[in-house]
């Protein structure tokens, strides 16, 4: 079936016609992201509508010891990492010292409770069982005044990992120069643990 | 058919609909671009290390020593017979 010029132009003026509607719904959703003003009157003042906003963010969200393993030669059964900035144990060999900790910030504009939880505990991060694998965090401020209420286990001591989420901080501010929370790690590698890449993930939520 | 429309015209309408679309896909992006993200009520981390088998932690190269030393002896007369 032919069709001719006169449908096909009509198509395409319709075409045209759900571009331009399409384009403007889209730029009238994207307004409405994000913060929001309006002028109200005509002498110059300016109403802002600030929505209150509940956030947070890893500022330094990755530890990454690199590569290595136990010196057997030397004798040792598990290397030690840290990454408070003490140096590696003895037994190490090859990973690199990591002299910086996680730190999460709250980047909303309200105080908020935060849990943490990991992925994995040193079983199933490290593995190995002669000496039993080891994987320990302990918490502090990172600014001070940032948690106003410190979660039971964890803070300025190492305790084992948990794969239940504990609570981190009731009240962790969002104050600027008070907003931030240091998660040091601590890690024992025994000389059985399987050799390849390890990988756990800590995730921080904001609870009602 | 008389009363058609001329392929000229057809051409045009199909620039000004490619136009128009590109045009409305740019403001988009561009609109997008400028916007800033809320925050998250979640956070993640990830901590990585990757083991090496506790054999190869130490590479056995042979060493290379040297050393001296000293071999002495002395040669005497054999005994006279008679």
């Amino acid at each position: 079936m032919d069709i001719s010029n006169k449908t096909l132009a009509w198509l395409l003026i319709g075409a045209i016609i759900v571009s331009i509607l399409g384009t403007f719904t889209a730029l009238n959703r994207i307004q409405k992201l994000g913060i929001t003003g309006a002028a109200t009157t005509t002498q110059g003042t300016a109403t802002v509508n600030i929505t209150t906003s509940q956030s947070i963010r890893f500022a330094v969200a990755t530890i990454d010891w690199g590569t290595g393993g136990v010196n057997t030669t030397a004798g040792y059964n598990n290397c030690t990492l840290y990454t408070d900035g003490t140096s590696n144990g003895p037994g190490c060999y090859g990973f690199d010292t990591v002299s910086q900790g996680l730190v999460l910030e709250n980047d909303g504009n309200q105080n908020v409770n935060v849990t943490i939880v990991s992925d994995k505990d040193a079983s199933t991060f490290i593995g190995g069982t002669n000496p039993t694998p080891e994987f320990k965090w302990n918490f502090t401020e990172n600014e001070s005044g940032s948690c106003l209420s410190q979660g039971p286990q964890g803070w300025n001591t190492y305790v084992d990992v948990s794969t239940s989420a504990i609570t981190l901080c009731n009240n962790f501010s969002y104050v600027n120069d008070q907003d931030s929370i240091k998660i040091n790690l601590y890690v024992l590698i025994p000389y059985t643990a399987t050799p390849g890449p390890k990988q756990a993930t800590l995730t921080a939520n904001i609870v009602s | 058919m008389t009363n058609d429309i001329s392929r000229q015209t057809i051409v045009v309408l199909v620039i000004l609909a490619v136009l128009i679309s590109l045009l409305g896909t740019w403001t988009v992006l561009t609109e997008v671009s400028r916007v800033r993200v809320r925050g998250s009520n979640v956070a993640s981390a990830d901590v990585r290390l990757t083991i090496l088998p506790p054999e190869k932690a130490q590479p056995q190269e042979p060493e290379v020593v040297s050393t001296t030393g000293m071999v002495a002896f002395r040669i005497i007369e054999p005994p006279v017979k008679g």
